[in-house]
């Protein structure tokens, strides 16, 4: 529990592993980075509750660092220095103790004096023993908590006072006061701490950092003592003078009675004191700012408090009103615009932004020249709906530069959409032009650090949606041509097609068919070379039309025409020979017996394909049609020439093309005109694993859970000790009619060798011969 | 002028006391315990006298809520502290409430998570010297998390030795049996309370509507054997733009009706005029609180459309044991309740 307050001189930050989300950050086009210095980022632009406390680094982590490195001249090692501050591990040093670097490495070069080496040593090994002693884990299910005994903490206390005494070194008698006073505040002697206080920091006039670290904790003490007014005060000390210790004194600022912030204000001196009341107060996520606006406007006019409190009660109300992702869709925010003539979600947020904008009107008139407040009363007058106006107030100031007039023309851009139904060719041209520029999107990612850009292009989303453009739609929802490639269909593809063959395009739909196409180029260059970059997407999307053509047979002339048209990049040997069979299903060529020496490539082999079709249906022969089912077996889900067909395969589901049933009808062809019995019970194998495939395939598309039906859960080892399940599973199958070649297997060719490799090989056959 | 009058209450808490104790349940009314759901467990002196004059044996207590943390392990939170011996006489029965969070997490097994609490609560029984006969689970179980939530359950009953098991069961767990599991626990307690949407600002009292309560009693027969729970708390919603801010436990409506800051709007409801603190919490101008308590007339249809559900087990539990919430129900009500719900 103590290891917290022992030796760390320094914040500790919460960080979460996991993938960060910039979005995560907060919604808005009114952005606060913008347009407001950094001095408060991100504790005050964000007005998610979350973000402190999971994304949020400590502000300013690295000015204890700074003062330990003025301390020792920059004259130590900087990384062993780190190291011993901050814990952790070191590129150099590795898990080194921090002893080892106190005593060995932070100052083998020094050429610091011996006594300053001596005394700093002596600091941090006592100060590391502290953080030993007290490293007392205070394991969460133990209900009596786990601290220092009282001679333990008594003993701890002794020794600090006694290295306080006999230190010379300012720098360093500070750090023990304060290290004695943490002590005493964990010990529970207020009394003793806050004197403690008084005794080392009451009378001085020590700017230091410590200082202030000290001083959170006696408001910390304060508080408990019921101090209330005097540890509000000193919070706000803290927060005014250390900006190490902001974001903590920020969140222990948190009057909760009007007689505690009586008592805080009447000790405040200043005006900007208690305008720092209003800032704090104001700005907590649970308050709405407007009434500290006021107030802190009286108290020091046009500050940029004031515009961070007003640009983040702005925030709030874009975060509850178009964050469009979560539970208000597009539509929703059109709906409400017609309902209601804002975008605002009820009266209730209507009206207080309207009491907000009546703020934001007094100071627009006041301070004309400060184009913050232009930009938030436009955008205040665009959140209630009020386009023209919000127009006019934007054309009404001349001297809107960088970086205000990105959010100027980010409202006009939204504005626009909002207006407009239908877009002329120069609107489209502006709109893609400012795309780019504002959100500076060179590349057409459409993913940019917050998610402004994907507000404006789910507006255009919604309007392609309204003109019944399922593509374009798709293309500004930011699809992109992997899903039509994981699940084509001809119509959609076709669509593709005729889009990219236009004559002519606006820059928008250039915009959106470079980011849907995923083209690597930069906008300029794509916009230079656009002929070529269009030729290149119609390659793309005709080979994703041939793969589909192939999954039907009699289509694979029209397949072959369209491969033979394409560049010869687009075609591609084959790994495995897919007219060979595998009794188990084998899909990586790697690990796959199937691959055999082929001398085919994707073209020749569809040309193969025509020419075995061919003779077949001239001939009825048995084996044509054998290797045709083999080859429509291997190049579907379950097979290893899955690539023929497909662009990607899902390791953990049904996806791309899995239907066996073109095989099938082969190997039923196959039996119906085979010589002998073994080429019978062969084909017939092959048959009940496709008609198995097929099961699979109608089960995933029918039942809600897919998964259960996946391929793989006929292997009795996945079923685990639910073996009765599985026989429940094999029941299922037999019961939908699709055992009957397996059936015919047994009854029919029980005598042939096949039968007897197969029984040996397949664990799924041996069981249905065997139980079912 | 305070002294005397502080004298006299005590008096006559301390003749009320006397002349109610010993009172006994008389045959045919259900046998009343409450919850007590505080951190700091201590009985007041009004709060042992009701509990004389009722004839209350148990009181079921909150020791421990379980959450996840940041990283999703499950940790105890709100640990109980006894105070005093004024619980003494009557027999405790630990309960801890656990979130549906909980058992949400990957992080959290089942088994551990029993392990762990029945260890926390053995060392909150050692400590104070008890044997509970009964141990209570408190959970918001869903269709996604009943089976973690009961594997919880069958882990600790193997641990919990010879002590009953019993968990809450929510009307819509109640209604939907087949949906949401029956827990595997020797008893259920029916809670019938919290049944509106208090996110919603047109709901009228969301602690306890009896038109929305009866629709989930139509199940029939649940096949647990059932102690019931009334309410006896009250709150104040806090809508803030149009959305539930905060909900802020208070004894009565006098509270707001004295605040010159709130105006009201209609019955119940309040707008505030003037940005002011209020129960720590910091209103702002525009704010609506709309307070809801269980009338007593409520709780009366409550008793009477409860005593219908089969396998009842004759316990009547009120949520919770507090000094302000007692004060608004008549000397006496506790007990018609519980003849009204018969035994």
């Amino acid at each position: 529990m103590l290891a917290a307050w022992a030796l760390s001189c320094w914040p500790t930050t919460t960080k979460a592993c996991g993938y960060y989300d910039p979005s995560y950050h907060f919604f808005n086009l009114f952005v606060p980075e913008w347009v407001l210095a950094e001095e408060y980022s991100p504790t005050f632009y964000t007005a998610n509750p979350n973000y402190n406390n999971i994304w949020g680094e400590q502000d300013y982590s690295n000015d204890n660092l700074a003062e330990w490195q003025a301390f020792f001249k920059n004259d130590v090692n900087q990384e062993a220095l780190l190291r011993i501050l901050k814990g952790g591990y070191s590129e150099t040093f590795g898990d080194m103790s921090r002893e080892g670097l106190v005593n060995i490495h932070l100052f083998r070069e020094s050429k610091l004096p011996a006594a300053q080496v001596e005394a700093a040593k002596r600091y941090f090994r006592l100060a590391l023993d502290i953080e030993k002693l007290a490293d007392v884990q205070q394991g969460w299910w133990n209900y009596e908590p786990d601290t220092l005994s009282t001679e333990q903490a008594n003993a701890l206390v002794g020794r600090i006072e006694q290295a306080l005494k006999q230190e010379k070194f300012p720098f360093l008698k500070e750090r023990y006061a304060f290290q004695l006073i943490k002590s005493l505040r964990h010990h529970n002697e207020f009394a003793k701490a806050v004197e403690a206080y008084q005794s080392y920091f009451g009378k001085s006039e020590s700017k230091s950092l410590i200082r202030y670290w000290a001083l959170d904790h006696v408001a910390g003490m304060e508080l408990k003592q019921g101090k209330t007014g005097e540890a509000y005060h000193d919070f706000l000390t803290v927060f005014k003078e250390c900006r190490s210790r902001r974001q903590s004194a920020y969140y222990s600022f948190n009057i909760t009675s009007e007689a505690d912030w009586q008592a805080t204000y009447a000790l405040c001196q200043t005006p900007e004191d208690k305008a720092l009341m209003h800032f704090l107060r104001g700005s907590k996520n649970q308050t709405l700012g407007l009434t500290d606006m006021e107030q802190l406007f009286g108290l020091l006019g046009n500050h940029e408090w004031l515009k961070t409190l007003m640009a983040r009660e702005i925030n709030k109300l874009e975060s509850a009103n178009l964050e469009y992702y979560v539970d208000q869709p597009i539509e929703q925010l059109f709906k409400n615009l017609s309902a209601n003539g804002t975008l605002l979600h009820n009266q209730e947020q209507a009206d207080y932004a309207g009491r907000l904008l009546r703020f934001t009107n007094t100071l627009y008139y006041n301070y004309r020249e400060d184009p913050f407040w232009t930009t938030a009363k436009a955008y205040l007058e665009f959140l209630n709906g009020q386009f023209d106006t919000a127009q006019l107030t934007l054309h009404g100031n001349d001297g809107i530069k960088p970086p205000f007039d990105k959010v100027k023309r980010e409202i006009e851009l939204a504005i626009l959409i909002f207006k407009t139904e239908s877009f002329s060719p120069e609107e489209q041209d502006h709109i893609a032009r400012e795309i780019v520029d504002i959100f500076e999107d060179q590349d057409a990612q459409f993913f940019t650090e917050q998610n402004n850009e994907e507000f404006i292009l789910d507006l255009l989303a919604y309007r392609a949606r309204q003109r019944g453009d399922q593509l374009q739609a798709s293309f500004f929802a930011r699809e992109s041509i992997w899903v039509l490639k994981e699940n084509p269909a001809h119509p959609s593809v076709d669509a593709l097609l005729d889009f990219i063959r236009q004559p002519q395009h606006t820059r928008l739909e250039l915009l959106a068919l470079k980011h849907y196409m995923e083209s690597n180029q930069k906008w300029q260059a794509f916009e230079m070379n656009l002929a070529n970059e269009l030729k290149e997407f119609e390659y793309q999307a005709l080979n994703i039309k041939g793969a589909l053509l192939m999954r039907d047979p009699a289509k694979l002339e029209a397949a072959l025409a369209i491969f033979e048209s394409l560049p010869g990049k687009y075609d591609f040997p084959i790994e495995v020979n897919p007219f060979n069979m595998a009794i188990t299903d084998c899909i990586n060529p790697e690990n796959c017996y199937l691959k055999t020496s082929t001398a085919y490539t994707r073209n020749s082999f569809v040309r193969k394909l025509i020419e075995i079709r061919g003779i077949a249906e001239k001939t009825n022969s048995s084996t044509d049609y054998y290797l045709l089912g083999n080859a429509y077996y291997n190049m579907t889900y379950f097979g290893p020439a899955w690539n023929l067909m497909n662009f990607s395969r899902s390791g953990s589901q049904y996806a791309g093309f899995y239907d066996c049933a073109p095989a099938l009808a082969f190997y039923q062809k196959a039996i119906q005109y085979a010589p002998d019995r073994e080429s019978a019970a062969r084909a017939c194998f092959m048959a009940a694993k496709a008609d198995q495939n097929v099961f699979f395939k109608l089960m995933s598309e029918k039942e809600r859970q897919p998964d259960e039906y996946w391929w793989g859960k006929y292997e009795i080892f996945e079923w685990g000790d639910s073996k009765n399940d599985y026989t429940y599973f094999q029941q299922d199958i037999k019961n939908s009619g699709h055992r009957q070649y397996f059936e015919k297997l047994k009854q029919e060719y029980r005598d042939t060798k096949f039968y007897q490799k197969a029984i040996q090989e397949c664990k799924y056959f041996e069981y249905y011969a065997s139980k079912q | 002028m305070i002294l005397k009058i502080r004298v006299l209450r005590k008096a006559l808490l301390l003749l009320s006391m006397l002349s109610l104790a010993g009172c006994q349940v008389e045959h045919g009314q259900a046998q009343i315990a409450f919850y007590y759901w505080q951190s700091t467990f201590r009985l007041s002196e009004q709060e042992q006298a009701v509990l004389t004059a009722n004839g209350v044996k148990r009181l079921f207590v909150k020791y421990l809520d379980v959450d996840i943390d940041s990283d999703e392990r499950a940790y105890p939170k709100a640990s109980i502290r006894f105070e005093g011996e004024s619980w003494r006489p009557y027999e405790i029965v630990p309960c801890v409430f656990i979130t549906n969070r909980t058992f949400e997490s990957e992080a959290v097994s089942p088994s551990g998570l029993a392990g762990q609490v029945w260890n926390y609560l053995k060392q909150v029984n050692d400590k104070y010297q008890l044997q509970p006969a009964e141990y209570q689970f408190d959970c918001d179980w869903t269709a996604s998390t009943r089976d973690k939530y009961f594997a919880f359950l069958e882990q600790f009953r193997r641990l919990k030795g010879e002590a009953a098991l019993s968990s809450t069961i929510r009307l819509h767990q109640y209604r939907y049996p087949q949906q949401t599991g029956i827990p595997p626990v020797d008893k259920g307690v029916l809670m019938y309370y919290n049944m509106g949407d208090i996110g919603d600002k047109a709901e009228t009292n969301s602690i306890l509507n009896n038109e929305k309560g009866q629709s989930y009693l139509k199940s029939g027969n649940y096949p647990l054997e059932l102690d019931v729970a009334l309410p006896l708390f009250s709150w104040a919603l806090l809508y803030r733009l149009g959305e539930l801010q905060a909900i802020i436990n208070l004894p009565g409506e006098s509270v707001l009706a004295r605040q010159a800051q709130l105006e009201k709007v209609s019955p119940g409801l309040y707008e505030v005029k003037q940005n002011f603190y209020f129960e720590a919490h910091y209103l702002n101008t525009g704010d609506r609180l709309r307070f809801e308590t269980p009338a007593p007339q409520e709780l009366e249809k409550a008793a009477d459309a409860l005593h219908k559900i089969q396998n009842r087990s004759g316990n009547l539990i009120f949520y919770h044991l507090d000094d302000a919430s007692l004060q608004n129900y008549p000397q006496g009500f506790f007990r018609r309740l519980a003849g009204r719900l018969g035994a």
